[in-house]
């Protein structure tokens, strides 16, 4: 007798259509069919609020008009200009903003639970990018507010968890964020935060993957110069001081809740590379998320 | 004569009483027999597990420990039920063992997955307990998503900015689902700060454009009473018409025939309109002042591109 679950996909940073899942299906059905589970593919759609926000506050304007003067060489219209448009928005909510947040926060809780449809034992989470800091987050605020975790298993794909803020009062840290949600935790560090996250689920049910070349969950080093501005040369980290992966200890942590962090290397350490290494199909593709998402499904 | 006053102050007194009203979102009480019988059922079963000593023989006292503290908590629930406050006696104790949990999963070393009798403690506590709490923030999310829809992305609520955005997290106006403060429905404040750059037209000996940069706080009325599932119930007078109102303070420049002369002023306002009452510092003179922050009733009237170059 084939088992049935329910998948349920979230977005992470740019512009996604409502039907974003079947970007996914191609990858996640065949898995589900090789391993003989009847298969259901959702997709948590959050953009909507996203771009209602931006069209109220103009924040993707004002951002993208603010590194123009800046010096960045952004053309409007342009496809770097789009995608600045698009990740300045999108973070500036998300991690900036924190009443924005906090409503993203919700709404994505409101829809996701109307998917789910009381099936939440039988239902697996995947989330990229920032989808993969949001459900997290929706996830331990339910935690906080129900004291149980319902759901079957989480594949977090690029998620900013291990990204540390050296400036959180201006730009939340991913992770920190969970504090504010249960005050129980509100002195938690970053790596009781993590265990006790991990501590939630069943065993390996939680597992982040992580392309070590992608520059949101990793610490990439380059010797090249930026895209479009051949006279901004990078030897070393992009970004130097701001912690992109999980340390030691918080790996450590995870392991302790006998949850897992996996890495693979796909694409060049070239930053004309950067949102390639990023994109969701190189996860979907990876050796790690088949063999998890093949084994949660089984299990 | 009178008729009319009468009018208004049945209105005035109508509108406090939904003012009054607005925080009556909490659920419907749930029958104490019910959590009676679920929490007894809960003490019972931890009273077997604490009984069993399989954790004193694994030296697992951390874990006698959280058990022993839920069932003291789930207790005291059943030693306080009868009194009201079902909701709070339920949310106490979900609180009291999240804490639990977390003391217990320090002295175990990072998980609190070491024995059977913690995985019993969970599946008794999300078939009697959990499975209420889980009602509760169904109803919960739907309400508070309902609310900042009204608060933030009301059709009418007009264009802000960014510095706009990045003030809603001051304490008054930011979301906080723990304060039982009257301007909250479960945990979205009512409160919202305004912060804009707005055209004006005063009226004076003659009519001139100024613009202010203002700012203030507006309160947002909600409605008074919302269904189990979380759909709005019933809206009240306020929350159906008014919607929103607030006072703000600003500062500008009036244009006229001599230069421009700086502005200083207050203001009430009441949705998109604000009234102002003027002060111009050089004339030594005071206006009235009508300002409007909301321009997309405009697009209908202009041609297209020309929307982008008024203010936001």
């Amino acid at each position: 007798m084939s088992q049935q679950k329910l998948v349920i996909v979230a977005h992470g940073i740019g512009r996604h259509a409502e039907d974003f899942k079947k970007q996914w299906e191609p990858f996640l059905l065949p898995l589900a069919q090789a391993t003989g589970v009847k298969l259901q593919v959702e997709g948590l759609w959050w953009d909507d609020i996203q771009q209602a926000l931006d069209e109220k506050y103009d924040i993707s304007a004002t951002a993208t008009a603010l590194a123009g003067q800046l010096g960045f060489p952004l053309q409007a219209g342009g496809t770097a200009y789009q995608q600045a448009r698009d990740f300045y928005k999108d973070v500036f909510f998300y991690l900036c903003a924190h009443e924005m947040s906090t409503f993203l926060q919700i709404e994505c809780a409101k829809k996701l639970r109307r998917l789910t449809k009381g099936q939440e034992g039988h239902t697996l989470l995947i989330g990229h990018s920032l989808g993969a800091a949001m459900l997290p987050h929706v996830i331990w605020r339910r935690f906080g507010s129900t004291g149980e975790n319902l759901f079957h298993s989480l594949i977090l794909l690029a998620s900013p968890l291990g990204m540390c803020s050296p400036l959180p009062g201006l730009v939340a840290d991913p992770l920190e964020i969970m504090r504010k949600l249960i005050k129980e935790y509100q002195t938690a560090s970053r790596t009781e935060l993590l265990g006790a996250f991990g501590d939630c689920w069943g065993p390996q049910r939680l597992n982040f993957i992580n392309n070590r070349r992608d520059l949101v969950c990793a610490e990439v080093t380059y010797e090249d110069s930026l895209p479009n501005i051949p006279h901004v040369y990078v030897k070393g980290h992009l970004l130097p001081d701001i912690q992109k992966e999980f340390s030691g200890q918080e790996i450590e942590a995870v392991a302790t809740a006998r949850q897992t962090v996996q890495k693979f290397a796909f694409g060049e350490a070239r930053l004309k590379a950067m949102v390639a290494n990023h994109a969701v199909e190189v996860y979907l593709a990876s050796p790690p998320f088949k063999t998890t998402f093949r084994r949660l499904l089984r299990a | 004569m009178n008729k009319p006053n009468h009018r208004y102050a049945a209105t005035i007194l109508a509108s406090a009483l939904c003012l009054a009203s607005m925080v009556r979102a909490a659920p419907a009480p749930l029958p104490a027999q019910a959590l009676r019988a679920d929490f007894s059922a809960y003490v019972t079963r931890l009273n077997g597990l604490c009984a069993s000593n399989s954790e004193v023989a694994l030296n697992l006292f951390p874990v006698l420990t959280y058990l022993t503290t839920c069932r003291d908590g789930a207790q005291a629930v059943l030693a306080r039920l009868g009194h009201g406050g079902t909701w709070d006696l339920l949310t106490g104790f979900r609180d009291q063992r999240i804490t639990a949990q977390r003391i217990a999963r320090k002295q175990l070393g990072g998980t609190l997955h070491v024995s059977p009798a913690m995985a019993d403690e969970e599946s008794v506590y999300r078939e009697r307990i959990g499975s209420k709490l889980e009602e509760k923030y169904g109803r919960d999310i739907e309400i508070q998503s309902e609310l900042f829809h009204r608060k933030y992305l009301a059709p009418d609520e007009g264009q802000a900015n960014i510095f706009e955005a990045l003030a809603q997290a001051c304490p008054l106006t930011c979301f906080n689902e723990s304060s039982q403060a009257w301007y909250r429905t479960t945990g979205v404040s009512a409160w919202e700060v305004k912060l804009r750059l707005e055209p004006v037209i005063v009226f004076g000996s003659s009519t001139d454009p100024a613009v202010l940069l203002s700012g203030g706080l507006v309160f947002n009325f909600f409605p008074s009473d919302f269904t189990d599932t979380g759909a709005v119930k019933k809206e009240t007078l306020l929350s159906d018409y008014v919607k929103r109102t607030g006072l703000c303070l600003g500062v500008g420049a009036r244009f006229h025939a001599g230069g421009q002369t700086l502005l200083v002023s207050g203001g009430w306002q009441l949705r998109w309109v604000t009234l102002w009452g003027l002060y111009d510092t050089a004339a030594h003179e005071t206006f009235f002042g009508l300002g409007v922050s909301e321009w997309d009733w405009l697009k209908n009237f202009l041609p297209g591109g020309l929307l982008n170059f008024l203010p936001r």
